[in-house]
């Protein structure tokens, strides 16, 4: 099969991001049938969810960069997505992340952020950041936080969605205290 | 970029080729447009971004999709093959966007050499679908040579299926 050649894969301690492939999708399905996508524009039936796949891939044949999966490196097991992620008509990048099923609490989805932000900053060479947040969704805002990201302002999305921008520390400003954790 | 999967294919004046960032605002004006009646239009602009990226990855998920068509330097629609997930089968598709563009014979050339291209990416089967309101695409099946093969079940209910090329699943 074909598959992005040019995605870069990241590493962490414990982590590999890469370029998502079709063996992911059914783990993608899965978490987008849950109401625990509904930070992230869930839930999604399973033809609503194959489009979302597959505009996530061609977010990087578009724009260069897009979403990874994260895998545990031990394992292999794919945990969730992180990625950089720019729709048409939003305001700036943003730095997106999901955590499927059983994998929160333990650090992984901190781990993959940090990753894709410092490759945001240190190799694309981009300025503070922002994350997109619905307000209410907790866990997102915890972890925007322990990224060091603080709320900006309101924002409505194209799609007359309320968020809430949340702003990353810059590539020179290592945020707070427990960004370096 | 080796990242954009769709091979670029040329043939009678026209250019096929992958989908690219600054092509949105054409497409956008379309899908916003009565021409894309047809289509299912008018699609709101970040419906229109979603398939875009989902036609971009669609080459690389499934191996093919539309081609973006250039002709005297300007992309002017699309043609290729359109799968998306509730579709029972891979179909060939196009679409012209400007009025002016029509009656020269560039949909039947960028559909012909979008069919061909199919065969090359190996497809096997390729049919198009055709709704009772568009006697254009009835014609355009008839001039690449498909063979009518009667009313099909899609999730749209009963339409008109043309092959043109390969055996019925």
């Amino acid at each position: 099969m074909t598959h992005l050649s040019d995605t870069p894969t990241l590493t962490t301690e414990r982590l590999t991001l890469r370029a998502q492939r079709r063996e992911d999708f059914e783990r993608y399905a899965a978490f987008y049938a849950t109401e625990r996508s509904w930070g992230i524009g869930g839930p999604l039936d399973r033809p609503s969810a194959w489009r979302a796949f597959a505009a996530e891939l061609g977010h990087w044949i578009i724009r260069g960069y897009g979403f990874w999966s994260v895998d545990i490196t031990a394992s292999g097991t794919t945990i969730g997505q992180v990625g950089l992620w720019n729709p048409e008509g939003w305001r700036e990048v943003e730095i997106g992340w999901a955590m499927f099923a059983g994998f929160e609490g333990k650090g992984y989805a901190f781990e993959a952020a940090k990753a894709a932000r410092a490759y945001a900053y240190d190799t694309l060479g981009w300025g503070p950041l922002t994350s997109v947040i619905l307000p209410g969704n907790t866990r997102s805002e915890a972890l925007a936080r322990r990224l060091g990201a603080r709320p900006e302002g309101n924002w409505t999305s194209p799609r007359g969605i309320e968020t809430v921008i949340w702003r990353h520390p810059g590539p020179n400003a290592d945020g707070a205290p427990e960004a370096r954790a | 970029m080796s990242n954009a999967l769709a091979p670029t294919l040329h043939g009678a004046g026209l250019t096929l080729r992958a989908p690219r960032l600054d092509d949105f605002e054409i497409l956008a004006a379309f899908f916003a447009s009565g021409r894309s009646a047809a289509l299912g239009g008018p699609v709101p602009r970040d419906q229109v971004w979603t398939h875009f990226l989902a036609n971009a990855g669609s080459w690389a998920l499934r191996g093919y999709g539309f081609w973006h068509i250039d002709h005297d330097g300007r992309f002017i629609g699309r043609a290729g093959i359109y799968h998306p997930p509730n579709w029972p089968v891979p179909e060939l598709g196009n679409a012209l966007f400007d009025a002016a563009d029509e009656g020269k014979g560039l949909a039947t050339k960028a559909a012909r050499t979008a069919r061909d291209g199919a065969r090359k990416l190996g497809i096997t089967s390729l049919i198009s679908s055709v709704g009772d309101d568009n006697p254009q695409s009835r014609a355009l099946c008839e001039r690449l040579g498909a063979v009518d093969e009667g009313l099909y079940e899609t999730p749209f209910g009963p339409i008109q299926k043309f092959r043109h090329f390969g055996e019925a699943a």
